[in-house]
């Protein structure tokens, strides 16, 4: 891709005998909104920590806004322009939700103070969390914790987001008013790689839907077409069920050969 | 008799005919923290059958199973065994009445062998057919290596320790929490194998299985959760793979048909 | 010769020393509670020892027999009420808990049998008498009977552990207390059991030294309870035969010590527990050389 924004050339991580990532190339626009599915233990979180700088990979090449960042710690890649959520919020317990925003601006985003004012009240304003800005964050709800969460990362004035499983545990009205949100922040300009279970909540609003499994890519491209790629539906649904989305019924002939006390009317 | 897809929490009112439930959830509320992780859960599992808990990751799968075990307390809602409410039993309990797990990633004593790890399991035993000597002969490497630490032994190996520690105590009801995670699908075949044998000395199976494909070969009723709430639930001869995978994902329009009656043709 | 002789009264002080430290182990190894009113549970005991034959008159070494299973029923008492509600708290908690104990002990001790020194005294040749060889060497009985006794406890902890049915669940609970549970095993039921059993042992090692040398209320947090956390961070956190190897290291260190300086004899042992802090913090025997 020309130009990319987010570049991974051949990572690789292990962590012992566990394959994190393996071998993995892939890039993302600027603009793009991209999501990613793929089982627990697949290497998704681990991914982002590549991305962020959290983890440094065993292999491989990264690079941001055409810079190598491979070499570069979490602190540095953020004030480049990558922010990211956590999968559980981890606040500054004892700040008030502005002052948490204040250190993201001011850190993450470089700002000096009065930008950096503005930038933590954009963050509040695209959150909708403006009500919230003098509660300590220790005192905020789940769904609050993860506004938090984001508009921390927003306030890191990123160019590219990526979002950890923001929607998990969210209702039905909440995940709509997340979904929202991102949009927003993408129709700004700001990339988004988003992990997330919720898949109806990535479907949404991604372009590109990506499967992660066993550190390897399994789909890439547009979601409705990815979800329904046999080798993305074997990773979740298993053998046979994919075997009988592409053409034929369910059978399931152990069910009554496995058990023999199964009541039939 | 058919299945409800996307019905939501009610079970279907004609498997109340089929005979008084072995171990039965109502309306089970479970939070993580402020996360809901299962929302108004109810399943009823007769005795002698093989009862599937499938979904997503974030699906509330584990934390369903935990919580019958009473590793896990409920905001509302109760667990009944045998026709007791058990909801207030402590787990040891719980398992000395006959409500046995294989808890989820093996959890073996590390630093005791295969066979203390067995003794382990027997000495709150109940009475039943079930004996290590009988262990032994289901799994035939485990004799000769009885004496070896837990450690050394391979995945396979060692999901067959912790089922043979289940074993022991002669339980009723054995809950398997994901046996498949991170073995090989042949090991997940072999393992899934001994079903019969398990279910030929009377036990009743209550299992959570990744593999979707997998768990509908071996079961004789499987329920479907997202997001923590039922999406799905019947017999495995009575579903569409369709149907699963709009229960499974939970996208709308995926579905072959979003909610009422389906029958198989 | 004087050296020969203080090396080989530091190995036998390691037994007692390894009587003091088995349980403070112990009740780490299962439960991660660091009990710091281990030493003074050994104070108690002794006073126990001496307060029974004050009343009744038994033969000393008798009181071994009594005052170790009360001990015991002790252990078991406290460990399921106070250290167990300290538990479920946080692991932090059992710290200030234990130390609060240890107040409440010495205060109490302070209130019953003053300040005063007491020993349990014996007049039997066993305990008062010792072996000599040649004009240096002067090995006392109970000393060596101190450090049988020890050798034997530790025998027999690691019989209990590796073959009885509480010592395997007793190990199972220090793996993972939610398997457990599991398999039908409380493991609050079992961590009285350890409790017991660590409190059995700091009992033997109370009244031991109440007989070697004298006790006051303020003798276990002072002495016992630091030279325990000594022999067990120098043995190696997690061995049982490593408290008698971590004993054996402080108890020659003090010796050679004191032979260099009388006023020195402390101040060795603690820094050679220093030395192991910094050159080998997981203990010389580490982790994994369990019975």
């Amino acid at each position: 891709m020309a130009n990319a924004l987010l570049e991974l050339d051949n990572v690789t991580k292990r962590f012992g005998r566990v394959v994190i990532a393996e071998d993995l190339s892939f890039a993302v626009g600027s603009g793009d909104v991209v999501g990613i599915v793929g089982p627990n233990g697949a290497g998704k979180t681990s991914l982002f920590g590549l991305i962020s700088g959290d983890l440094a990979p065993g292999g491989g090449e990264i690079r941001f806004a055409g810079q190598p960042v491979t070499k570069l710690d979490a602190a540095a890649r953020c004030r480049l322009g990558i922010g990211r959520t956590y999968q559980v919020p981890r606040p500054f317990a004892d700040m008030t939700v502005f002052e948490n925003l204040l250190v993201a601006a001011q850190q993450g985003g470089g700002l000096r103070r009065r930008p950096s004012y503005a930038a933590a009240v954009q963050a509040l304003e695209r959150t909708s969390m403006e009500g919230q800005a003098n509660v300590p964050a220790a005192r905020l709800g789940l769904l609050q914790r993860k506004r938090l969460e984001l508009a921390r990362a927003l306030a890191t004035q990123p160019t590219l987001l990526l979002l950890d499983e923001v929607a998990g545990g969210l209702t039905d009205p909440e995940v709509t008013q997340l979904v929202e949100i991102v949009r927003g922040v993408n129709a700004e300009g700001i990339a988004v790689i988003w992990i997330e279970h919720v898949v109806r909540a990535l479907t949404a609003v991604v372009s590109r839907l990506i499967c992660l499994t066993g550190g390897k890519f399994v789909g890439d491209g547009a979601p409705a077409a990815v979800l329904a790629d046999p080798a993305v539906r074997e990773v979740f649904l298993g053998t046979e069920v994919t075997a009988a989305l592409a053409g034929g019924s369910l059978d399931a002939p152990a069910a009554s050969e496995g058990d023999p006390e199964r009541s039939e009317p | 008799m058919s299945a409800s897809a996307a019905s939501g929490n009610e079970v279907r009112g004609d498997r109340a005919a089929d005979g008084t439930p072995l171990l039965e959830v109502r309306d089970l509320v479970v939070h993580h923290g402020q996360l809901m992780a299962l929302d108004a859960i109810s399943l009823r599992v007769l005795p002698g059958e093989v009862y599937a808990i499938i979904g997503a990751n974030g699906a509330g799968k584990s934390t369903l199973l935990r919580t019958i075990a009473g590793l896990h307390h409920p905001t509302s809602g109760s667990v009944l065994y045998d026709g007791k409410d058990v909801t207030g039993l402590r787990p040891e309990r719980r398992a000395t009445q006959g409500i046995v797990m294989v808890p989820e990633g093996r959890r073996l004593f590390g630093s005791l062998s295969v066979e203390e790890n067995l003794k382990v399991g027997a000495t709150y035993a109940r009475q039943g057919p079930w004996t290590m000597e009988r262990v032994y002969e289901m799994f035939g490497w485990m004799r000769e290596r009885r004496n070896q630490p837990t450690a050394q032994l391979s995945g396979g190996e060692q999901q067959a320790v912790a089922i043979g520690r289940a074993l022991v105590a002669n339980p009723r009801v054995l809950m398997l929490d994901e046996l498949s995670l991170g073995l090989a699908p042949v090991v997940v075949q072999r393992i899934y194998g001994m079903l019969p044998q398990i279910l030929g000395t009377g036990l009743t199976v209550l299992l959570v299985e990744q593999d979707v494909s997998q768990a509908l070969r071996v079961a004789s009723h499987i329920q479907c959760l997202l997001e923590g709430r039922t999406t799905l639930e019947g017999k495995p001869s009575d579903v569409t793979a369709d149907q699963v995978e709009a229960a499974y994902f939970g996208l709308a329009g995926t579905a072959a048909s979003p909610a009422g009656e389906e029958s198989e043709a | 010769m004087a050296w020969i002789n203080a090396i080989i009264q530091g190995i036998l002080t390691g037994g007692l020393y390894a009587l003091f430290a088995c349980g403070l182990s112990l009740m780490f190894g299962v439960m991660k509670v660091v009990n710091l009113a281990h030493g003074d549970l050994a104070v108690v005991a002794g006073y126990i020892a001496i307060g029974i034959i004050a009343v009744t008159h038994v033969p000393v070494l008798w009181s071994f027999l009594i005052v170790v299973p009360i001990m015991a029923v002790l252990g078991y008492a406290l460990q399921r009420t106070v250290i167990q509600t300290a538990l479920d708290r946080s692991v932090l908690t059992t710290l200030l808990v234990t130390f609060g104990l240890s107040v409440v002990i010495e205060n109490g001790l302070l209130q019953f049998f003053t300040a005063n020194s007491r020993g349990i005294g014996a007049n039997l040749a066993l305990v008062t008498g010792a072996f000599t060889i040649g004009s240096q060497i002067s090995i006392a009985y109970l000393l060596l009977l101190i450090f049988a006794v020890a050798v034997a406890v530790l025998l027999g902890l690691q019989y209990f552990l590796s073959r009885s049915k509480y010592g395997r669940l007793i190990r199972a609970v220090a793996d993972d207390k939610e398997a457990a549970q599991l398999a039908g095993a409380d493991y609050r039921h079992v961590f009285g059991i350890a409790a017991a059993v660590a409190f059995a042992t700091v009992a033997l090692g109370g009244i031991a030294f109440g007989m070697y040398s004298d006790l006051d209320p303020t003798t276990g947090t002072d002495t016992i309870l630091l030279f325990a956390f000594a022999a067990v961070v120098i043995g190696g956190l997690g061995s049982l035969w490593g408290t008698l190897l971590g004993g054996i290291v402080l108890g020659v260190a003090q010796q050679i010590g004191a032979q260099i300086n009388i006023s020195d004899e402390l101040l060795a042992g603690y820094i050679v527990f220093l030395i192991v802090l910094v050159l080998r913090p997981q203990g010389l025997i580490s982790r994994g050389a369990q019975s």
